[in-house]
């Protein structure tokens, strides 16, 4: 595609060309060769024999009355116990077969069932079609449908009485918002899809369904806005998520790692959100949405480097102080990369930088620490990585344990014992609080402040600028689904720079981003400032 | 090309990384973090070399509240006698374990002696050539030797050093004295027609209630003919070479007339100076001082503050401004150098006149004609408009 593919993605490429040769063919779904049978028996055989006999599928013959001729019609239902809504089952299949339209049915002859007849007339459900081969209609069982046969009827019916437990809806757990709207994403893709939908209530707004993984056979979903994204865009992520071949797709974070421009880049070129309200808006900037079953993160393309610093509560709150708060993120984010970093450079090598009185301060704090400035950094960081690996996914109520013990042997212990200086502490506790400000960065961030830290130990300011460098023109040089990723930085456009690193009051953005949208652009009329009188 | 790209790649990284001289890692436990360097003539006969060199060196103490009072000196000095600075802070290496760390240095302080009589060029040349000191770096004179201005008691900082740079820069509160860095030293003292000055800084003698405390004082300025010091201005003459310098920021002028007694504070004063030498060699200054104050005390006067008497105080109080500028002038012309540098303006503008005139510079400056034009303007009376009229003050007098 590129010749400017890096060298480790050229290895890669190698190491998944063997891969694919040992293990083709292994995982494949059986060929489906069945076909329908009229008889009635058949079918159910062939249905059990292709689950295997599984306990949680379940058939339901019944008869219903035929009539004149007195000769009882026989069906089946078949469903997987749990996937189905039994009460649609009982209530608006077989109860209106077997009791309620009896003086309908009473001229039809079964001998000749009329599926049509069936369908507008007696099935009380909402949505019904014919299965266009056994394939389908087995998909259809699995993913918590109904299928009925009928004796007699070469084929089946696929009725909707999906009916399985999801979550409720819930304020999001990570984008926390406190006066925008509170949904989140739930595992559900058709809720999802809904909760896009009940927020764009246009025609436009396009749904493209596929299915992705050989064993998991997960739904994706392709959104967008017709009228907005790029065509080229829309049939680029296609084209990526067609191209995925894998066994399963567990969550969104596995489908992200197939279709991103540089896989081994830490910085990640696909955005993901778990807010209705975000994904919205992402879709009318033009951006394409990719929701996956059983995930409440729907992903988002292309993904830029500014987009890790806005927030959904930036575009309800006052302009002023969302670019005042955009700029302290910024902040933190240059603090939490290179503070410890700084930190030792400026306590190894550049002594005279420190102003006098806070020199005599630190060197004091230091008197009697037996580590040099960078191993005592470097301790700090690690240990403080592990305390908070160890609180992610701990239960409630050892987490506070692991904070106490963390912050009595950090903060006190290790001060009082003269392992660390106390100043260091004050740097790691800020680099630590003022990493999880830009939380979407955590991983990079991680990653770039051993870096640094490494840098800035052995080679000083000088180090710390080196890296720098080399980290701009990489970020410069990243590109996400056809653009670069520090857009609209680098290439800079000025008409984007209302929403990048100020927030300009909202009447004043009167275009779409000009790097996204490339028709449509226009998305507001209102006279500036806005009257409001 | 891919490979080419990568080769140099890999070797801009490698020149750029071991090509620089950022090589000196240091902790803060291998630094001693010098404070002030005093220098002085070595009067030790045994030794008969040069200089003696006596060092401060900050003490990494915790003087935070919550600390177990450390019984530790803030400072700790060490001194040694030699040929010049580098040799003998070379030589402290055999006194303190850590190697001294001179970027921090507050204040570089000579004694009178060895600035009167042998200058202190060869000092000057390692102060600027070394690479730690910075240009900022403070000067001062000790009246007498300099080793004893820094045994001096603290009040507020730890580091006594660290006090007396403090209170130089304070100076410009009411501009008694001078500040000069040593940036500002090499440049008066290397310029055509300039006069180098530098604060005068003596321990001022115990008072009994003291309890024997031994204080800075900060008064006056010396003044410095190239890198020899030639002689010392009072408090007011240093303020008088610091009006036409365009130096001052700050001051308190006094004044009293016909039973008034008037004290005017400074806040902002600019001063414009035309030097201009004709044919006969014959050279005429026109100083010109913008001075803005506010009424700081007032007394013996009745009634309310009025034009009348705004225009006396000015009239006064710039007369004191004249004296104090004809005094720093007595004053120089005794020392032979030009405290106002206005050779230097003469160099500057008509380098030609100076080329002919500047080798009988001082015979031209004591022989000059100085024209004072002092403009005070009283902006402010503060929160009173007149005297404070208190009962049976008509009795007392």
């Amino acid at each position: 595609m590129k010749n400017r593919r890096g060298l480790l993605r050229r290895v890669l490429s190698g190491i998944k060309l063997k891969a694919e040769r040992k293990y083709s063919g292994i995982g494949q779904p059986e060929e489906m060769t069945e076909d329908f049978s009229k008889k009635l028996n058949e079918n159910i055989d062939t249905i059990t024999r292709l689950f295997h006999q599984s306990e949680d599928l379940k058939i339901r013959r019944f008869d219903f009355p035929a009539g004149t001729e007195k000769k009882a019609g026989s069906a089946a239902l078949v469903y997987v116990d749990g996937l189905a809504d039994g009460k649609i089952l009982s209530r608006d299949i077989v109860e209106p077969l077997m009791y309620g339209f009896g003086g309908e049915i009473s001229e039809i002859n079964y001998r000749k069932v009329d599926p049509q007849m069936l369908k507008s007339k007696m099935l009380a459900v909402g949505d019904v079609r014919y299965a266009k081969d056994f394939e389908d209609g087995i998909f259809a069982c699995l993913m918590g449908d109904c299928i009925m046969f009928l004796d007699g009827f070469c084929g089946c019916f696929i009725i909707g009485a999906r009916g399985y437990d999801k979550r409720a809806l819930k304020p999001s757990d990570t984008e926390m918002s406190v006066r925008g709207p509170k949904e989140s994403f739930i595992e559900n893709l058709r809720t999802n899809t809904a909760l896009v939908r009940r927020r764009i209530k246009n025609t436009d707004l396009c749904f493209d369904n596929m299915v992705v993984g050989r064993q998991t056979r997960t739904p994706i979903s392709v959104v967008y806005m017709h009228n907005v994204a790029d065509e080229k865009l829309v049939n680029e992520v296609k084209r990526r998520i067609r191209s995925i071949d894998v066994d399963s797709v567990v969550s969104s974070g596995y489908i992200e790692q197939y279709i991103e421009d540089e896989p081994t880049s830490m910085f990640s070129t696909v955005g993901y959100t778990e807010r209705p309200d975000v994904l919205c808006a992402k879709l009318l900037e033009g951006r394409v949405g990719i929701i996956i079953d059983g995930t409440p993160y729907v992903l988002t393309a292309p993904q830029f480097f500014s987009e890790n610093f806005q927030t959904a509560e930036d575009y309800s709150s006052n302009f002023i102080s969302v670019t005042i708060l955009r700029l302290l993120r910024y902040g933190a984010f240059f603090v939490s990369v290179f503070a410890p970093a700084i930190y030792v450079a400026l306590t190894t090598f550049h002594q005279e930088m420190i102003p006098t009185s806070l020199l005599l301060t630190m060197s004091a704090a230091r008197e009697g620490i037996p580590f040099s400035a960078f191993f005592e950094a470097l301790f700090m960081v690690i240990v403080f990585e592990i305390l908070k690996e160890a609180g992610v996914r701990l239960p409630q109520p050892i987490g506070q344990t692991i904070s106490i013990v963390g912050a009595l042997v950090m903060g006190e212990a290790a001060v009082s014992a003269g392992f660390v200086s106390a100043p260091l502490v004050i740097v790691i506790a800020f680099t630590a609080v003022s990493g999880f400000v830009v939380s979407a960065f955590s991983a990079p961030v991680l990653i770039l402040r051993f870096i640094f830290l490494f840098l800035g130990g052995f080679m000083g300011g000088y180090g710390i600028a080196v890296g720098a460098l080399i980290l701009f023109v990489r970020l410069a040089d990243l590109e996400s689904f056809g653009h670069r990723y520090m857009t609209p930085i680098v290439p800079f456009n000025l008409s984007d720079q209302k929403d990048t690193v100020i927030r300009a009051p909202l009447w004043l953005m009167r275009t779409r981003p000009h790097s996204l949208a490339k028709k449509n652009r226009v998305r507001e009329n209102t006279p500036v400032p806005p009257d409001g009188k | 090309m891919l490979k080419k790209r990568f080769i140099l790649i890999a070797l801009v990284i490698t020149v750029a990384i071991t090509f620089t001289g950022c090589w000196d890692q240091r902790e803060f436990s291998d630094i001693a973090v010098v404070m002030g360097i005093t220098v002085d003539v070595n009067d030790e006969e045994s030794y008969g070399k040069g200089i003696s060199v006596s060092v401060q060196v900050a003490n990494p103490v915790s003087h935070t509240s919550s600390g177990q009072g450390s019984s530790q000196e803030s400072y700790s000095e060490f001194s040694d006698t030699g040929n010049n600075i580098f040799e003998i802070l070379r030589s402290i290496t055999h006194l303190s374990s850590r190697r001294l760390y001179n970027s921090h240095n507050q204040i570089v302080v000579f004694g009178s002696e060895l600035a009167e009589k042998q200058g202190i060029g060869s000092e000057m040349d390692f102060l600027l050539r070394d690479n730690e000191m910075r240009y900022s770096v403070l000067l001062a004179v000790a009246e007498e030797k300099a080793s004893d201005i820094l045994a001096a008691d603290t009040n507020y900082e730890h580091v006594p050093a660290q006090e007396l740079a403090e209170l130089i820069k304070n100076q410009a509160v009411n501009s008694g004295s001078v500040e000069c860095n040593l940036l500002d030293f090499v440049l008066y003292g290397t310029s055509p027609g300039s006069t180098a000055l530098m604060p005068v800084v003596k321990i001022k003698e115990a008072s009994e209630s003291d309890n024997d405390k031994k204080n800075f004082e900060v008064n006056g300025a010396a003044v410095f003919n190239g890198d020899i010091m030639v002689g010392k201005l009072t408090e007011r003459e240093t303020r008088g070479a610091l009006w036409v310098r365009d130096k001052v920021e700050r001051g308190i002028i006094e004044c009293s007339f016909e039973g008034v007694d008037a004290e005017i504070e400074v806040f902002s004063a600019k001063t414009f100076v035309e030097v201009s030498i004709n044919g006969a060699g014959k050279a005429k200054a026109v100083v010109r001082c913008e001075i803005y104050a506010n009424i700081a005390g007032l007394s013996g006067y009745e009634g309310l503050f009025n034009e009348e008497l705004e225009e006396k105080i000015s009239i006064y109080s710039g007369k004191a401004v004249e004296k104090e500028i004809f005094d720093a002038w007595e004053a120089s012309k005794k020392m032979g150098c030009d405290v106002f540098c206005f050779g230097n303006m003469i160099y500057k503008k008509a380098p030609k006149d100076w080329s002919k005139y500047g080798d009988n510079w001082q015979q031209i400056y004591n022989d000059m004609e100085i024209s004072l034009n002092i403009d005070i303007n009283v902006e402010d009376v503060g929160d009173l408009t007149g005297d404070v009229a208190w009962k049976g003050a008509a009795e007392k007098q």
